[in-house]
């Protein structure tokens, strides 16, 4: 997996560079619409044909009793019917929205109304996945059809072939997703969270069969990491059935986009969680959220007798606790919830937020709390945690881990953590959690009961309650540290006398003897 | 005997930036001119980076000569020869690649050469530039005149000065194992408390008894006491001029950082205000920006500034104890959490790193631990006073042997 990994993302990053050089003066958020639509169309062309090409076979093949068949004109029928598309879970695609059309006239200077026409074309052709949600902005775009033809050809030139393959075309989606997330700094973390927060969420909390829900779903991330996971256990994509709201319109339509390129079936809902909750009887055996941080102004006062405050009404000021409650409030009686937020949230003695926190810790919800180092997120350089909160509990003690000094830095501001540190965390949850193995580690995780929480006051930072690494241990035992040193000197003192024995000799040669 | 030596025009035997092919977007090790110091022939720090098309490069066996002010004046010029077999470096701009040509010049000879008095005034007169970005052109050394010995005679001078800076190189590099054999000893002693009992066996894995204390478990007759009762903070303040005529000047930017062993010194004439003075074997620890971690011993009497503590052990066979006690990074992180000020915080002693509670061994094995570190660190004090007087010797020689004024062969 390693070498195949980094061979699609060598090649995504050269693809990048050549399609950010087109960008000319535009906006990255602008310019995002431009290359993604382009990668969804591809994607979906691609698709499409090579499910052609298998009903082209089928059809030939006289061995097949079901395709088979002798006169051309059926033949044809068969090729375009949309059923036959649909059975396979490949979008229909009439023959002006495919991208070798498309690419065919990238030189015309309407080609921007072309692609439009394209999107609209397939828009109409599944309205059930994709009214509304693909981008109709090549006419208007500010791109000269020069320029437009020249990322037509380059995103053309994405090829890999066979069906198995066509997560190469997701994986880029993904990465580009990902460097215009960075491009666009503090606005791009809206829509992204980074790949490595996200694949510890999964792993610790394993969402092997049932509902998953991400109530601000981003571009999807959760689900599609969450689908990987299923996958790699032996699952199938239909094991898990997943639902999403998120708020913002643009963001919402990449989300749809990114899901679909994966195939993956989806209820995701536009509107705002707090205000117009698209799931109200929704109630969910996994949580995964990335919230945004300490968001303000989230309406406590409209909503200020709403059923999910059942701790207590979160002030307006910060919309974490909400955020919280909300997950509780949607999860199912034997539910699990992780979730990203900023380090205040474990120790806020804002007198409401103190009282949720205690009440909730009170109830026996919280599992486990992750400190996370810093410099992990695009938006922000602050340090965030991780909640998992569980339903049903058998134990009254929580696991706190303290990742704080894990993670490599990838360029100069950003840190991820590696698969290597992903396991061991999720591993000394899973082993806490299953009573086998595990074991209390001086700096890096402790299992706390409930009246120690309360004493301290109830802070949930991890940092309180693993202590301090012992002093540095290195690893090489004394008496072996001991012999590699004493064997280095003596070598050094022999290379000493015979170094001193030349400069001795140099020095008589040249008349200044003992 | 010796044939005779000619006149030539050093661009004509000596290769200047030989061409070394790099592909760029390649990482190489890389040399910037942090890691070359003055009339230091070994780069002490060798990075890695990606090749973009600009730098000097050069390969084992290239002389570095820097050649921008004020590196140029103080001396900065390296030799490689650190670099894995057949493999290529690239640097700084700032320096010009000296190399031998085949059969006319020996490498090493190249880079004495570049580091004699006669090439380098030459080269600070001929800089060209705006004042403080002056740089030497490469195109003055086909100006230059110089006189070339034959080649093996060549090697023959080349080979005498090398032993010295052999030596020199060899003299660190033992001070920093037998530093790392003192606090590998000083750990598995007082930390781990593996200190010899009666019998000579390891106290903790022998069943050594343990007694509760604030600080933990310690040892059966250990103390805990406070730092100022085993150590005084000497401040013995002087006047520049006379009184410290003719002794080493310490200030804190020469201690070196994590190293117990001075490796330069100052003399008195640049010593100016805040004097104070120290005696051989006190400990001299950087106060400013504590967190630099500089504690050094002090090799003999001389003079820093009231920006070092210095301090000295009340009994004297607490030296080695103290020292590396002082060293320990918990000790300096201490220090650094009771420093005062923000942008160039100042530790501070009384009511400050004074008051750190340590658990104090007995006298006994204080006493032996000093028996049998005292040498080690006396060794590492005279290697660097060694690596002083072959520095002077190799520098008094150096333009005798290039010019040609004494001969070898």
């Amino acid at each position: 997996m390693g070498q195949n990994n980094d061979g699609v993302l060598n090649f995504a990053s050269t693809l990048w560079a050549a399609a950010d050089r087109l960008r000319n003066n535009m906006e990255p958020s602008e310019y995002k619409h431009i290359v993604l639509g382009l990668i969804f169309l591809k994607y979906i062309s691609d698709a499409f044909k090579f499910r052609q090409e298998e009903l082209e076979y089928l059809i030939k093949d006289p061995k097949n009793e079901e395709y088979y068949c002798g006169s051309e004109e059926e033949a044809q029928l068969i090729l375009e019917d949309k059923d036959e598309y649909m059975a396979a879970n490949v979008f229909y695609v009439p023959p002006e929205a495919r991208y070798e059309y498309i690419m065919a006239n990238a030189r015309r200077s309407d080609i921007g109304k072309l692609i439009d026409d394209a999107m609209d074309l397939i828009e109409k052709e599944n309205p059930k996945q994709l009214r509304g949600v693909l981008p109709k902005v090549y006419t208007k775009a500010p791109l000269d059809p020069h320029t437009l033809g020249e990322i037509v050809n380059l995103i053309g030139s994405i090829n890999f072939g066979k069906n198995e393959e066509l997560d190469v075309l997701g994986r880029v989606y993904e990465y580009f997703l990902s460097e215009f997330a960075r491009k666009e700094g503090k606005r791009g973390g809206e829509f992204f969270t980074p790949s490595s927060v996200v694949k510890l969420l999964v792993e610790m909390i394993q969402p092997l069969h049932g509902r998953v829900f991400d109530p601000c779903c981003g571009s999807g991330g959760m689900f599609v990491q969450s689908i990987r996971f299923v996958e790699a256990h032996a699952g199938k994509k239909g094991d898990i059935s997943i639902y999403g709201q998120e708020s913002n319109p643009t963001t919402y339509r990449l989300c749809k986009m990114n899901l679909a390129i994966r195939g993956i079936e989806a209820d995701i809902r536009l509107g705002n969680s707090f205000t117009d909750d698209q799931f109200k009887d929704l109630r969910a055996d996994y949580i995964l959220a990335n919230p945004p941080f300490n968001d303000s102004a989230w309406g406590a006062d409209r909503l200020a007798n709403d059923v999910r405050w059942k701790y207590g009404l979160p002030p307006d000021s910060n919309a974490n606790y909400a955020w919280i409650q909300h997950f509780i409030y949607h999860l199912a009686p034997k539910g699990v919830a992780g979730f990203v937020l900023a380090n205040g949230s474990m120790t806020t003695s804002n007198n409401a937020e103190y009282e949720i926190r205690k009440r909730i810790i009170e109830d026996n919800l919280v599992d486990c709390m992750v400190a996370l180092p810093p410099q992990l997120f695009y938006t922000t350089g602050i340090p965030a945690c991780l909640w998992f909160i569980r339903k049903g509990r058998e134990t009254k003690e929580t696991l706190f881990i303290d990742a704080r000094k894990m993670g490599v830095m990838v360029d100069r501001t950003h840190r991820e953590l590696t698969d290597e540190e992903i396991q061991k965390i999720a591993e000394t949850y899973h082993n806490w959690r299953n009573k086998s193995g595990y074991e209390d580690l001086k700096g890096f995780c402790a299992s706390v009961p409930m009246e120690v929480i309360a004493q301290n006051d109830y802070v949930l930072a991890p940092g309180r309650y693993v202590g301090v690494e012992d002093t540095q241990e290195d690893d090489i035992p004394f008496e072996e540290k001991m012999a590699e040193l004493t064997e280095k000197l003596y070598q050094q003192m022999k290379e000493a006398r015979r170094l001193d024995e030349i400069i001795k000799a140099n020095l008589e040669e040249l008349g200044y003897g003992e | 005997m010796g044939s005779e030596w000619k006149e030539v025009i050093f661009s004509e035997v000596i290769e200047i930036n030989p061409n070394r092919e790099l592909s760029k977007g390649q990482e190489y090790p890389f040399i910037d001119m942090q890691a070359v110091e003055p009339y230091t022939r070994k780069v002490s720090n060798i990075k890695f980076r990606k090749y973009n098309g600009s730098g000097s490069k050069f390969k084992n066996g290239d002389t570095l000569f820097a050649r921008i002010t004020p590196c140029l004046e103080n001396g900065k010029t390296a030799y490689v020869k650190e670099l894995k077999n057949g493999e290529k470096g690239f640097g700084s701009t700032e320096f010009l690649v000296f190399s031998g040509k085949e059969g006319v010049t020996d490498n090493l000879f190249v880079y004495y050469l570049s580091r004699s008095p006669e090439i380098r005034e030459y080269a600070v007169k001929n800089m060209i530039g705006t004042s403080g970005r002056q740089r030497v052109d490469k195109s003055c050394f086909n100006e230059l005149r110089i006189k070339l010995p034959p080649l093996p005679e060549q090697q023959k001078i080349a080979s005498i000065l090398s032993a010295f800076d052999d030596k020199i190189e060899l003299n660190n590099e033992m001070n920093k194992t037998l530093e790392e054999i003192a606090q590998a000893i000083f750990k598995h002693w007082f930390i781990d408390f593996e200190f010899p009992n009666e019998n000579g066996e390891p106290y903790k894995s022998s069943g050594g008894e343990f007694v509760d204390s604030e600080l933990g478990p310690i040892p059966k007759g250990w103390k805990v006491v406070k730092l100022r009762e085993i150590l005084d903070n000497i401040c013995d303040s002087v006047k520049p001029g006379k009184e410290i005529e003719g002794l080493p000047y310490v200030p804190i930017d020469i201690v070196e950082r994590k190293s117990i062993a001075l490796k330069q010194f100052k003399s008195w004439e640049e010593a100016k205000s805040s004097l104070i003075k120290f005696k051989k074997d006190d400990i001299l620890l950087g106060a400013m920006r504590v967190y630099f971690h500089k504690v050094s011993i002090a090799p003999c009497e001389g003079v820093t500034r009231k920006t070092c503590f210095v301090l000295r052990p009340k009994k004297r066979f607490d030296l080695s104890y103290t020292l590396l006690l002082i060293f320990q990074d918990d000790t300096i992180k201490f220090a650094d959490a009771h420093s005062k000020g923000t942008t160039m915080p100042y530790a501070v002693w009384d009511n400050g790193l004074a008051e750190m509670k340590i658990a104090l061994p007995t006298e006994k094995i204080r006493q032996r631990f000093n028996e049998l570190l005292y040498p080690i660190i006396s060794k590492i004090r005279d290697c660097i006073f060694e690596n002083l007087t072959l520095s002077q010797l190799r520098d008094t020689l150096l333009p005798k042997l290039i010019s040609g004024e004494i001969r070898v062969m």
